[in-house]
C-alpha cells in the first residue's frame, strides 16, 4: 500500500530521494507502476513523483532531437520536431495503448519499465537513439541497444534516473525511411518489428536497421538481416523481404501468453518484419528523385 | 391500437442519462452509512481439498477487525445448502472445498485494507485432493466425486425431473424427442454434422457486485442495498438465509451498472448481511474485478454435437443434437441454461424430427451459469454454422435455405408450443427478407484487398420471451399515483440495469395519459418494501410483461380521470378527450379541467387519491420432464449479416461491418433499441473472436482486463441497425423485447463470413488469430 508521496521540485532533490530506500519507486504517468500496485504485483510504500522536474520538454538541438523523459506519448505524437525528423516515433507514440495511456504515460516510464511488448524501444533502436542517465555520481549516455537487459530489466542503477532520450536527426543529404509494424491481440502488442533503410545517391542501401520489439523479451536488432540488406538496391531488398522476415523470426525468443503461443508470435514477428521492409521499399520508391 | 400521444416511439433520452454522464448517479459502492465496516472474503486456495482446520486467531486479534466468521460461527440457517437449481452449495465451506471460489471465512473490519490483511492472516490446513477439471474427466467411470452427498440433495421443483440422483458427477440430464430421427435420416438427401465448442465468458459489467447491509436492532429488520436487476429474486433468496420473513428484509437497488445475466444470484449480499447482524453495524462489501472473474459465474461453455438432415429441396428433415456443459462445482443456472439452449436448438425453423440430449456435469472449476441469451448464443453458433455448410452442399443460397424452413404462423416448436398468430407472431422470414438487401449492399465491396480476404456471412436466431422453465406465469404489476398538481408517480419493481427500463415504462404510461415525460417520475431506487413484486430484468421479459402492466395502469388512470372529470363537468365521458395534462369537452373550446384540478376535486370531494394498479399475467405451460410445453410469451427474431476481412498470413480477423435486423414488435424508444442492438452486436463480436476466461487446473489464469480481451472501440465495426416492427398482439403497443436477441447470431454470422473468405469452417470459439492461422496453414 502506498503511504507516502514525494513531489520533488528539482532534479537534484529527486536524485537525493531515490536509491536510498527499498519500497520507494519513482513514477511519472503511473500507467505501468500503479496498475501493478493495484493488482498487488508490486509492493510500494513511497512514490517519488517526477512530474515537477521540468523533464517534459522536446526540442531539436543541432543534430539530435532531445525528448525529455517525462514527455507524454501524446506530446511526442504532437511534437513538431519529432514529426519532422523522426516521424516513426511520432506515429508509434500516437498509436500506443489507448487515449488515456497516451495522455499520461511517458517515454521515460515506458523505457524504464522495459515491458517486453513495448513498441517505443524498438523504434528508438531503429533510429540509433541514446538515453541519458543521471545520478548524483554524474551523467552517462547509453545506446538504447545496451539499455535493455531482459524483460522488465535495464542497466539503470538504483540511484539513477533516465532524464532524456536523444535521437539523431537523419542527414538531409540521404534518404532514410523507417517503418514499424505491429499487431496487438491482447491489451499489449503481441508482435512488432521495424526496418530502417537509408540510400546513397546511387540508390544503394548504406544504412540498414532491422529490429524486433514486441515478441522478444526486449528490443533487439537483427544483425544478420541488416548485413543481408547492406549495399543492396531497393529491388534486391524487396526480393529478399521473405528472408529478412525469416531471420527476424528466427532470432527472436518469444514468450507465450494467453493470446498467442511462442511459435505463433515468432511467425507474426516474421510477417511484421517483412511487411515493414515492404513498407519502407514502397515509401522510398515513391519518393525517389 | 390506441395512439400514444407522441411519447411512445419517441427517441427520448434515458431519464437517468444526465446523472450518469455527469458522474452524479450513485451506485451501491458510493453509499456510506455511519459506523460502516468493510467486508472481505477468504477463498479456498485449492480447487479440491479436505479442510483440516481453519485458524483465524491471528486475524481476530488484529486491531480494527470487528468480526471473523467461519461456518463454525455462522447460524444454522446461514449454513443450509443453497442453489437455484440444485441445493448443493454452502456459503461457508467447512469440511470440503470444491473450487477456488468456495468461501471459508468472512471478515468485517474498519477499512478494506485491514479486512484484507485479516483475510490473508487466516491459516487454513488442507489435505489437497486431485481435482476434476473437464467434462470428460467428470463423466469417466471411477472419477473422483465432486459431491459425495449428491443423491440426497434437494432441487428446485423445475429441475427435479432432470436431476441425476446417482453417485456420479452428473448434475442433470435432458432429452427432447419429436418424431423419428432415424427414419428421417434414411430419407435425407444431405446430412451435415459437426462438433462446436463455445467458451466461458465474463459478463464484465462496468459495476462489479457490491452490497451494503444494515441491521436495524429496534425494528428487527435488515436492509440490503445491492447491485442487481432482480431485487425481488434477491429478496426471495436472502430472507431464508438470515432466518427472517420477507417482510423484515428490504432490498434496495440504486443505480445498477450492468447485469448481462451475471447478477441473478446472490454474491456478496449474504455475507455482508451476516456480518451486519453479528456486528450490529452497517457492513459494505464488493467484488474486485478479479473476484468478478473468480467468485461470480461465467457464461456456460457448451460442447455441441449437431447433425442436420435435409431433403433435396432444402427442407429440414431432422435435427440430432447433444449438449455437454460443465457447471463448475455448483449448479445454480447452468442446467437451466442448457434446458433453454435445448429448447432453442432448432432455431426458428420447422424441424419435424428432433432428438436432443444433454448433460451437465460437476467439476472443480469455478461456476458457470447465466449470461445474456441464456444458451441461445451457444446453440445458434452450432446450428447456423451447419446451416451455412448445408447451403453450400445443397447449392442453395443461405438466406433462401433459411426461408424455406422458417417458422410460419401455425407452426409448432420442438417443445410443442403452437405459434398462434393471435398470441405470438412469427416474423423470422421478414428479418431474412430484409437481410437480402443488406447482403447485396455488402457484396458491392471487392473480395480481396491488399492481401486481406473479404467475406460475408449470415446467421439467424430467436429468443423466447419470459416464462422460462421455472415460472408458471409471468406476472407484472405497476402502480400509478396522481399527485396534487396532476403529475404522476409511477412505481415499479423492475430492474433498470442501464438498459433503459424506467424510461421505456415512463414512455408507455405517458403515452396512455398523453402527458409529457417530464410530468412523470419513476421510482429511481427499487425498494422491495415499496414497489410491487416483479420478476426483474431477465429472460427478455421486462418490457413485454411489466410494460403491459404499465400500459394497463396508465389506461386505468386515464379512465379514472375521465370519470371524475365527467362528474365535475356533468358531461358523459364519451364526450371528453384527454390532451396536454387536461381533460377537454369535445367541441367546447375552453371547457376543460387540468389533471391537477381533477386530482384536487377527487381528494376534497370524493375522499380519493387516484391510484391505479395495472396488472399483466401471461400464463404459460411449463416444460415437463420430456421438455414438452409452451413456456414462452412470444419470440424475438433476428438476423445478422457480418462482413469480415481476414489477414490470411496472420489469421487475424477484422469485422468491418455488422448489420442487425431485428423484429422488436414496436420500438417504444428506438434509441434504446438501437443501443441494445449495437451493444449486442459488439458483445457478440467479443464472443466470436476475442473473449475467453481461461482455466488451468481449476484456477482462472486471466482474471483481469490485461489478459481478458474485451472488444474496444477500434474493434467495433461499422454497425447497421434495421428495426422491424411487426406488432405483437399482446405486447404493450405491440412491443416485444430487444435486449438478448441481437447478441445471438453474431458468432455464427462471423464464422460464416470467415468461411466465405477463407474456406475454413471454424467450430471453436473464440476464433482467435492463432486458431485460424493454424487452420489456414494446414490448408483448411
Amino acid at each position: 500500500m502506498i503511504r507516502v508521496l514525494h513531489r520533488p521540485g528539482s532534479l537534484e532533490e529527486a536524485l537525493e530521494l531515490i536509491g536510498c530506500r527499498e519500497n520507494r519507486r519513482v513514477y511519472a504517468g503511473g500507467t505501468e507502476l500503479l496498475l501493478l500496485v493495484k493488482l498487488g504485483l508490486a509492493q510500494v510504500r513511497e512514490l517519488v513523483d517526477l512530474k515537477r522536474l521540468g523533464l517534459d520538454g522536446i526540442a531539436r538541438d543541432g543534430t539530435v532531437v532531445i525528448v525529455g523523459a517525462c514527455a507524454t506519448h501524446a506530446a511526442i505524437a504532437r511534437s513538431r520536431p519529432v514529426r519532422a525528423f523522426i516521424p516513426v516515433l511520432a506515429a508509434t507514440a500516437g498509436e500506443l495503448g489507448n487515449v488515456r495511456v497516451r495522455a499520461t504515460g511517458t517515454i521515460g516510464g515506458n523505457l524504464c519499465f522495459a515491458d517486453p511488448s513495448s513498441d517505443v524501444g524498438c523504434v528508438l533502436l531503429l533510429e540509433d537513439a541514446e538515453v541519458e542517465l543521471r545520478s548524483r555520481r554524474g551523467t552517462r549516455r547509453v545506446e538504447i541497444g545496451r539499455f535493455f537487459v531482459h524483460a522488465f530489466s535495464t542497466v539503470l542503477a538504483d540511484d539513477e534516473l533516465l532524464v532524456a532520450v536523444r535521437v539523431p536527426v537523419p542527414s538531409r543529404t540521404r534518404r532514410r525511411v523507417t517503418r514499424y509494424r505491429r499487431i496487438a491481440l491482447g491489451e499489449r502488442p503481441t508482435a512488432g518489428a521495424g526496418v530502417s533503410l537509408e540510400l546513397d545517391a546511387g540508390g544503394r542501401i548504406v544504412r540498414a536497421r532491422v529490429a524486433v520489439g514486441a515478441g522478444n523479451p526486449h528490443p533487439i536488432r537483427i544483425d544478420e538481416a541488416e548485413a543481408h540488406l547492406q549495399g543492396q538496391d531497393l529491388a534486391t531488398a524487396r526480393e529478399g523481404a521473405e528472408d529478412v522476415g525469416r531471420l527476424a523470426a528466427t532470432a527472436c525468443e518469444p514468450i507465450g501468453d494467453v493470446h498467442a503461443s511462442p511459435g505463433y508470435k515468432r511467425h507474426l514477428v516474421g510477417v511484421m518484419a517483412r511487411r515493414a521492409l515492404e513498407d519502407v521499399v514502397v515509401e522510398l520508391e515513391a519518393t525517389r528523385g | 391500437m390506441h395512439s400514444a400521444g407522441g411519447t411512445v416511439g419517441a427517441r427520448a433520452p434515458l431519464l437517468e442519462a444526465d446523472a450518469i454522464v455527469t458522474g452524479r448517479a450513485r451506485f451501491t459502492t458510493d453509499l456510506y452509512r455511519p459506523g460502516m465496516l468493510h467486508a472481505r472474503l477468504r477463498y479456498s486456495d485449492h480447487p479440491r481439498a479436505r479442510v483440516l482446520g481453519i485458524d483465524a486467531r491471528r486475524a481476530r486479534a488484529m486491531p480494527g477487525v470487528a468480526a471473523v466468521v467461519t461456518a463454525a460461527e455462522a447460524p444454522p440457517e446461514f449454513n443450509q445448502r443453497i442453489g437455484l437449481s440444485v441445493r448443493d452449495r454452502r456459503l461457508l465451506a467447512d469440511r470440503m472445498v470444491r473450487c477456488v471460489n468456495d468461501v471459508l471465512a468472512v471478515v468485517a473490519a474498519e477499512d478494506e485494507a485491514i479486512a484484507q490483511a485479516a483475510v490473508d492472516a487466516i491459516e487454513v490446513e488442507y489435505e489437497v485432493l486431485p481435482p476434476v477439471l473437464t467434462f470428460a474427466e467428470a463423466i469417466a467411470p471411477g472419477a473422483p466425486l465432486v459431491h459425495e452427498d449428491k443423491p440426497g440433495y434437494e432441487t428446485a421443483d423445475y429441475i427435479r425431473p432432470f436431476f441425476s440422483p446417482t453417485v456420479d458427477n452428473v448434475a442433470t440430464r435432458l432429452r427432447l424427442e419429436v418424431g423419428d430421427v432415424e427414419a428421417a435420416r434414411r430419407h435425407s438427401a444431405a446430412v451435415v454434422a459437426g462438433t462446436f465448442v463455445t467458451q466461458r465468458m465474463e459478463h464484465f459489467s462496468l459495476e462489479p457486485h457490491a452490497a451494503l447491509a444494515e441491521w436495524d436492532e429496534v425494528g428487527g429488520r435488515l436492509t440490503v442495498w445491492c447491485s442487481t436487476g432482480k431485487p425481488f429474486r434477491f429478496l426471495n433468496q436472502l430472507a431464508p438465509l438470515v432466518g427472517l420473513p420477507m417482510s423484515r428484509v428490504r432490498i434496495v437497488t440504486p443505480h445498477v451498472g450492468g447485469d448481462f445475466g451475471g447478477k441473478g444470484q446472490l454474491a456478496v449480499e449474504p455475507y455482508v448481511a451476516l456480518l451486519a447482524r453479528l456486528t450490529r453495524r452497517p457492513v459494505k462489501g464488493g467484488y474486485t474485478r478479479t473476484e468478478e472473474f473468480i467468485a461470480s459465474s461465467h457464461k456456460t461453455a457448451f460442447e455441441i454435437e449437431l447433425e442436420l438432415g435435409f431433403a433435396a429441396d432444402g427442407r429440414l428433415l431432422f435435427l440430432r443434437g447433444d449438449l455437454r456443459s460443465d457447471t463448475g462445482a455448483y449448479d445454480s443456472y447452468a442446467s437451466m441454461v442448457q434446458i433453454h439452449g435445448a429448447t432453442h436448438l432448432t432455431g426458428p425453423y420447422r424441424v419435424p424430427n428432433v432428438l436432443i440430449t444433454g448433460t451437465v456435469v460437476y467439476t472443480n472449476n469455478v461456476s458457470s451459469g447465466s449470461f445474456r441469451g441464456f444458451g441461445s448464443p451457444q446453440v445458434s453458433f452450432a446450428r447456423e454454422s451447419l446451416l451455412d455448410e448445408a447451403a453450400r452442399q445443397l447449392g442453395i443460397d443461405p438466406i433462401e435455405l433459411r426461408l424455406r424452413n422458417a417458422w410460419r404462423p401455425g407452426d409448432v416448436t420442438a417443445t410443442g408450443q403452437v405459434l398462434d398468430p393471435e398470441r405470438i407472431g412469427v416474423s423470422i422470414a421478414d428479418t431474412l427478407e430484409a437481410a437480402r438487401g443488406v447482403v447485396q449492399e455488402f457484396s458491392a465491396s471487392t473480395p480481396e484487398v491488399g492481401g486481406r480476404r473479404r467475406g460475408i456471412g449470415v446467421a439467424s436466431g430467436h429468443q423466447g420471451i419470459g416464462g422460462g422453465i421455472w415460472a408458471g406465469a409471468d406476472v407484472g404489476t405497476v402502480i400509478v399515483k396522481a399527485n396534487f398538481d396532476g403529475s404522476m408517480a409511477v412505481n415499479v419493481g423492475v430492474g433498470d440495469v442501464g438498459q433503459g427500463a424506467s424510461t421505456a415504462l415512463a414512455q408507455i404510461v405517458a403515452g396512455e395519459l398523453r402527458l409529457p415525460l417530464g410530468q412523470l417520475v419513476v421510482n429511481a431506487e427499487r425498494d422491495t418494501d415499496l414497489a410491487p413484486y416483479d420478476g426483474g430484468a431477465s429472460a427478455s421479459r421486462q418490457l413485454f410483461v411489466t410494460g403491459s402492466a404499465a400500459q394497463a395502469a396508465g389506461a386505468l388512470m386515464r379512465a379514472r380521470l375521465l370519470e371524475i372529470a365527467g362528474q365535475v363537468l356533468e358531461v358523459a365521458t364519451e364526450d371528453l378527450v384527454l390532451e396536454d395534462g387536461a381533460v377537454h369537452v369535445r367541441g367546447s373550446p375552453g371547457r376543460r379541467l387540468s389533471f391537477g384540478e381533477i386530482v384536487r376535486h377527487a381528494l376534497q370531494r370524493l375522499g380519493e387519491q387516484p391510484i391505479t394498479v395495472g396488472r399483466f399475467a401471461g400464463p404459460v405451460v411449463r416444460l415437463d420432464a420430456n421438455l414438452r410445453g409452451a413456456p414462452f410469451q412470444a419470440f424475438d427474431y433476428v438476423t445478422t449479416v457480418a462482413e469480415v476481412e481476414v489477414d490470411a498470413e496472420t489469421g487475424v480477423v477484422r469485422v468491418t461491418r455488422l448489420a442487425t435486423i431485428q423484429d422488436v414488435g414496436r420500438a417504444i424508444n428506438p434509441m434504446i433499441v438501437e443501443g441494445q442492438m449495437e451493444g449486442g452486436a459488439v458483445q457478440g463480436l467479443g464472443f466470436a473472436l476475442l473473449e475467453e476466461v481461461v482455466l488451468e487446473g481449476g484456477y482462472v489464469v486471466n482474471p483481469h482486463a490485461f489478459d481478458y480481451r474485451l472488444p474496444r472501440f477500434p474493434d467495433a465495426p461499422s454497425l447497421k441497425n434495421v428495426i422491424l416492427e411487426h406488432p405483437n398482439p399482446r405486447g404493450p403497443y405491440g412491443a416485444k423485447a430487444a435486449g438478448e436477441a441481437p447478441l445471438i447470431p453474431v458468432a455464427a454470422a462471423i464464422a460464416n463470413a470467415i468461411r466465405d473468405a477463407t474456406g475454413v469452417r471454424m467450430n471453436r470459439l473464440p476464433m482467435s488469430g492463432e486458431s485460424l492461422f493454424e487452420r489456414l496453414s494446414r490448408g483448411g
